[in-house]
């Protein structure tokens, strides 16, 4: 439908124009739409209700493994995700300390309605942006020279909107029903409206629709809890941030640091779920949408994992000025008198009051191959989809698509080339390459091992690999990007340093290396080179290492690690090297595939359905073989040829 | 645009030969076919053109160069439509009478009449772009064709089956496992984390292991394809030109009775009980003041050094003579000291040539004595066997054959189907593989954190993928081709 046809439509008005337009106000749809309007876009942002803008309907948690790693780059693009967390924390940890520090990754509870709020008062202070709450039903198109281009948006009430682009960030509300046993109810999270219609106008257009189900647990009053029976878990002092901003700075924002517990499931637990299996509706059929494997409902653990007796369940604070707790590790889709026998089987919930049911929910979201990497739509120029309607689960991977797609929309309306982080340079270019290439049959959730050059991809590091981006783009501000170019400069001298200094063999280094269960020397060693030693710490080593400047945790951290995995990181860097030349040949997209000789069957056909933008892309679509990709190098190279 | 003109290349190597093969392939063969080839019978009588002809069907007729229509030769057109055909493409193939020069008209009249010259390694590179084989076997059609000998191509035929590839995926879906379970420690909270860590270790143990072996069947392989030395050594005139004649089965090199005729080492490169060898005369050893036969004295002894056998060969007359004086061990003791010395255990053999002039109790006796005389010296240990020879009779020449090809079987390169790196590059990768993995292991044994050991078995299995084509790198594919002789 055109904007002339939809004005034509009865009850329907002209109610303005945008640069941007932004359907949905969750973490993808508030990062889109800070990106587009810092960028100078007039920007308007959808909401179907004002005070749940950037909810965290499910685990009141920001970060943790993968996912902190995606935090940490979201910021240092400029995106607010990371800024807005540290603001809300109640409680922070850094993970996997115990492992190594490619996989270190930061992980907040959170405040869940004051983040809500500080988004939403952020939100309302951004010049060029508006919020409206309001429902998109329909999108609107115009057809040119062959190509259907994006030119506006319908909502409920008729206002008939024009816009250069749109983006769509619907999360899990399209046509979404959530399921508690026998019971249905068509609503969004949190009994919000779910969204009805858009997932129609999108599959009018043509984008490829598919079913996903997520699931959230029940929700506890903390005054009914007997917190003997469980294990406390405190949080970490000295975490450091998210954000750059603060991690740079003295004045961080305050942490209260709340408790978490843990439980462990009882045999009264199992015993319960087992009678009542079949008022599941995951294994009476009634759930269609496909679930996410990592995160399986509590039934689904007992079912697959038979030999396991118990089950580990975190007890979580929702916020400060709330008794409600969150139980982390029993999302089911059991019927509430069955949620209720179960939360009371576990230690120190005998009395347990619930305040929120557990619910399984539905979604429509759409076949991310249907998207080039910049996350436009190959159907419709100009129309973006980020976060989870790409089939992706989790806040932090919506943020950042959120984020790619807000920038590229701004981009794509100043007929710039989008902006694509490789996998290479990004957890955000591995996350939206397997989405775009490799499509997903799972609600998608960041892991480390899908990065292929993990020792590169580290949290610490992060505002090395991307605020060059950021600052190029516009998103990073000038005081900001020399506050980073000094930081990068400290971490240059110090490395330096350390390799330019020599320690003598002396009975004190020796005293030294022996106490840390370390060879001893008989010539002179570096400090680099003691440092690459796995039994020695940067932080151990200052008993030898007299002149050692006082540096931020940040700087050391990098420092270290740098220098500890140097020759692993260059093995790693020649790969990325080789990576980087396929990605560097890019494919035109009107590449006459069916035409080139050579090319299997197989692979002309995906090649023609996935339009993929590198050799390096193609590469990694199923279907296409090395083969394929050398015939593919040798038309380009004899079409360069004759062009020459 | 692409230049679409058939490429053709003489498919058979250059030299005499029966008959000589020409390939061309490409969109066009047929037809460029058509312009040079007159059909005089074929598979169906109503086929009276190359264009008509199915695939997998031949024809006879001429060749005939259009220009003046003279007839160059009378030869067999076997036509192959594509997809079935070793490139993918139509081909044909020329059977013509062997010699360079008619194979050289054959070529050109081809190239007059809308053909081009192949480029090297074009025909196995269409092959491979055009899906019909995968990249390790590409590499191994390439060893085919510069396998000169039996043994070879049958190892080649095992790589080209895709053993070798099955191998290396076999490999790598071990490594994929213990990569896996770190991955787990990585991902995940596990309780027994160094007990998984310990069990990598192992069992990476085990993986590098098979990698070594492939790694050591690498200069077995590279013995198979660049053939097995046999140098014939001894004092002049003692027989050794005339029993390389006989061993490589023509007169090739210069045989006179007077001593010293050869003054330089000749090789023969020739194939005996199928396996291809290298056989050296070398100059006879004796102290010389001639400055061109001193100088073909030391190459002896550095062809001696390289050799898998070395034959010394003493002549039966120079035994007899030897009767009653000084033994011959003490006459041509400094120059039999000084082969022996350079060559290793079991890799002599002593041999009394010219055994048709004394009768065969005298030879055997002249060996005893000679073989006991080395054992005396302690250089028995060198000695692989002994025996009597004549070139003159052929006696005795077939043990020798036996013997080699024995010492070949012995080097484990013979008979079972085992597998062998014939190709440096599959080499380098293995290496490379090796040395990560080797890496990996070490960080597992010290407190290096898991996920290092994780990032070296990802790129380890790179590097194998690599091998078998699983992932290609943008220079790989040139690399490879550009070292394809020309015709495949």
């Amino acid at each position: 439908m055109t904007v002339e046809e939809a004005l034509a439509q009865k009850g329907t008005y002209e109610a303005g124009h945008f640069d941007v337009l932004i359907v949905g106000a969750g973490h993808a749809g508030c990062e889109a739409a800070v990106a587009a309007a810092r960028s100078g876009m007039h920007t308007a942002l959808f909401t179907l209700h004002l005070d749940s803008l950037a909810n965290l309907p499910c685990n009141p948690s920001i970060g943790g493994t993968a996912k902190g790693q995606l935090v940490r780059e979201i910021d240092a693009l400029g995106g607010i995700m990371g800024e807005l967390a540290d603001a809300c924390a109640i409680q922070t940890r850094m993970l996997n300390r115990s492992k190594g520090a490619a996989v270190f990754s930061p992980r907040a509870q959170i405040d869940r309605n004051r983040y809500s709020r500080k988004m939403k008062s952020m939100l309302e202070r951004i010049d060029g942006l508006e919020i409206r709450q309001g429902e998109i039903v329909k999108l609107l198109v115009d057809h040119e020279s062959g190509t259907t281009c994006v030119s506006g948006a319908v909502t409920r009430s008729g206002a008939v909107y024009t816009a250069s682009s749109v983006v769509i960030c619907s999360g899990t509300y399209m046509q979404s029903r959530i399921i508690m046993g026998e019971v249905i109810i068509d609503s969004g999270p949190d009994n919000l409206f779910p969204s009805i219609g858009l997932s129609g106008s999108l599959a009018d257009l043509g984008v490829p629709i598919q079913r996903f189900k997520t699931g959230t647990p029940v929700r506890l009053n903390a005054r009914k809890v007997d917190f003997s029976k469980m294990e406390i878990q405190p949080g970490e002092e000295d975490m450091p941030p998210f954000s750059f901003v603060h991690e740079m700075s003295e004045l961080r924002p305050i942490r209260t640091q709340m408790p978490c517990w843990t439980i462990w499931t009882t045999e009264k637990t199992r015993q319960i779920i087992h009678e009542n299996l079949g008022r599941s509706p995951l294994f009476s059929g009634t759930i269609e949408g496909t679930g996410p494997r990592y995160c399986p409902s509590i039934e689904d653990k007992f079912v697959k994992f038979k030999d396991k007796e118990r089950h580990q369940v975190f007890v979580e604070p929702m916020g400060e000025d709330t008794c409600e707790l969150y139980l982390q590790g029993m999302s089911t889709s059991m019927p509430e008198d069955v949620q209720v026998q179960m939360v009371r089987s576990l230690p120190g919930l005998e009395n347990a009051v619930i305040q929120r049911s557990a619910y399984a929910i539905e979604y429509d979201c759409i076949d991310p191959t249907a998207l080039f990497p910049s996350l436009e739509t190959k159907m419709v120029a100009g129309l973006f989809c980020a976060g989870q309607i790409n089939g992706s689960s989790g806040y932090e991977e919506a943020a950042a698509q959120g984020l790619i797609a807000g920038i590229n929309a701004v981009r794509f309306i100043r007929g710039e080339s989008p902006f694509i982080p490789d996998r290479s340079e990004a957890y955000i270019g591995v996350l939206i390459d397997d989405l775009v290439t490799k499509g997903t049959q799972e609600p998608y959730r960041m892991m480390t091992s899908r990065a292929e050059y993990r020792l590169f991809l580290r949290q610490d590091n992060a505002d090395a690999r991307l605020t060059p981006h950021g600052y190029r783009l516009g998103l990073i501000s000038e005081a900001r990007y020399l506050l980073f170019m000094s930081k990068q400069e400290a971490i240059e001298t110090e490395i330096k340093r350390l390799r330019q200094t020599v320690l003598p063999p002396s009975d004190t280094l020796n005293n030294f290396l022996t106490s840390c269960s370390s060879t001893q020397v008989t010539s002179g060693v570096s400090l680099s080179d003691l440092l690459k030693r796995p039994e020695i710490k940067y932080k151990d080593l200052s008993v030898v290492d007299i002149n050692r400047p006082k540096l931020n945790d940040a700087v050391t951290f990098t420092v270290e690690v740098d220098i500890k995995y140097e020759g692993y990181l260059k093995l790693e860097k020649q790969k990325i090297d080789k990576f980087k030349a396929l990605e560097a040949r890019s494919l035109p997209l009107n590449l006459p595939y069916e035409e080139i000789k050579g090319l299997r069957i197989e692979a002309q056909q995906k090649l023609v359905k996935f339009r993929p933008i590198s050799l390096g892309q193609a590469s990694r679509i199923s279907g296409v073989s090395p083969a394929d990709i050398a015939v593919l190098l040798v038309y380009l190279d004899a079409k360069k040829r004759s062009c020459s | 645009m692409t230049d679409d003109r058939p490429f053709c290349a003489p498919a058979t190597p250059p030299g005499v030969g029966g008959i000589s093969v020409i390939r061309m392939s490409g969109r066009h063969a047929t037809t460029v076919a058509d312009r040079i080839f007159c059909v005089l019978r074929a598979s169906d009588s109503a086929i009276d053109s190359v264009s008509e002809m199915p695939g997998y069907t031949m024809a006879f007729g001429r060749i005939i160069d259009p220009s003046d229509g003279r007839i160059i030769d009378e030869v067999v057109l076997s036509v192959f439509r594509m997809p079935h055909s070793y490139t993918g493409e139509d081909m044909v193939e020329i059977s013509c009478h062997g010699g360079t020069a008619v194979r050289h008209e054959v070529m050109r009249v081809l190239c007059e009449n809308g053909a081009r010259p192949a480029d090297p390694g074009e025909f196995t590179k269409a092959a491979f772009l055009s899906g019909k084989m995968d990249l390790t076997q590409a590499e191994a059609v390439m060893d085919i064709i510069s396998a000169e000998s039996a043994e070879a191509l049958r190892v080649s035929e095992i790589h080209l089956l895709g053993a070798l590839k099955n191998e290396i995926r076999s490999l790598s879906e071990k490594l994929y496992e213990v990569f896996a379970q770190l991955e787990m420690l990585v991902e995940f909270e596990e309780e027994d984390e160094s007990v998984i860590r310990k069990q990598a270790e192992v069992r990476l143990l085990d993986h590098l292991n098979r990698l070594t072996a492939l790694e050591k069947s690498y200069a077995k392989g590279k013995l198979l394809t660049e053939r097995m030395t046999v140098v014939l050594a001894g004092v002049p005139n003692s027989g050794k030109s005339s029993l390389l004649n006989r061993l490589s089965g023509y007169d090739r090199a210069i045989v006179t009775p007077v001593a010293g005729t050869t003054r330089d080492t000749l090789e023969v490169l020739t194939s005996i009980r199928g396996v291809a060898v290298r056989l050296i005369d070398t100059a006879g050893l004796r102290n010389t003041d001639d400055e061109i036969e001193s100088l073909g004295i030391s190459r002896t002894y550095e062809a001696a050094k390289e050799a898998d056998l070395v034959i010394w060969l003493v002549s039966s007359e120079d035994c007899a003579i030897a009767y009653g004086e000084s033994s011959w061990i003490e006459s041509h003791f400094s120059q039999f000291k000084m082969v022996a010395d350079m060559i290793g255990d079991q890799r002599l053999a002593i041999l009394i040539s010219k055994s048709d002039l004394v009768d065969e109790q005298e030879a055997e006796h002249m060996l005893d004595s000679i073989v006991s005389a080395v054992r005396f010296l302690g250089l028995g240990k060198k000695i692989r066997f002994s025996g009597v020879v004549s070139a003159y009779t052929q006696e005795g020449v077939e043990s020798i054959a036996d013997a080699i090809k024995a010492i070949y079987d012995e080097t484990g390169m013979s008979g079972q189907s085992e597998l062998l790196l014939m190709n440096n590059r599959h080499f380098e990768q293995i290496r490379k593989a090796m040395d990560k993995i080797n890496q990996s292991i070490i960080s597992l044994q010290d407190q290096t954190p898991t996920e290092v050991a994780c990032a070296l078995i990802r790129l380890a299995m790179d590097d194998l993928g690599e091998m078998t084509g699983d992932s290609v790198s943008d220079t790989l594919v040139d690399t490879i081709f550009s070292r394809f002789c020309i015709g495949k």
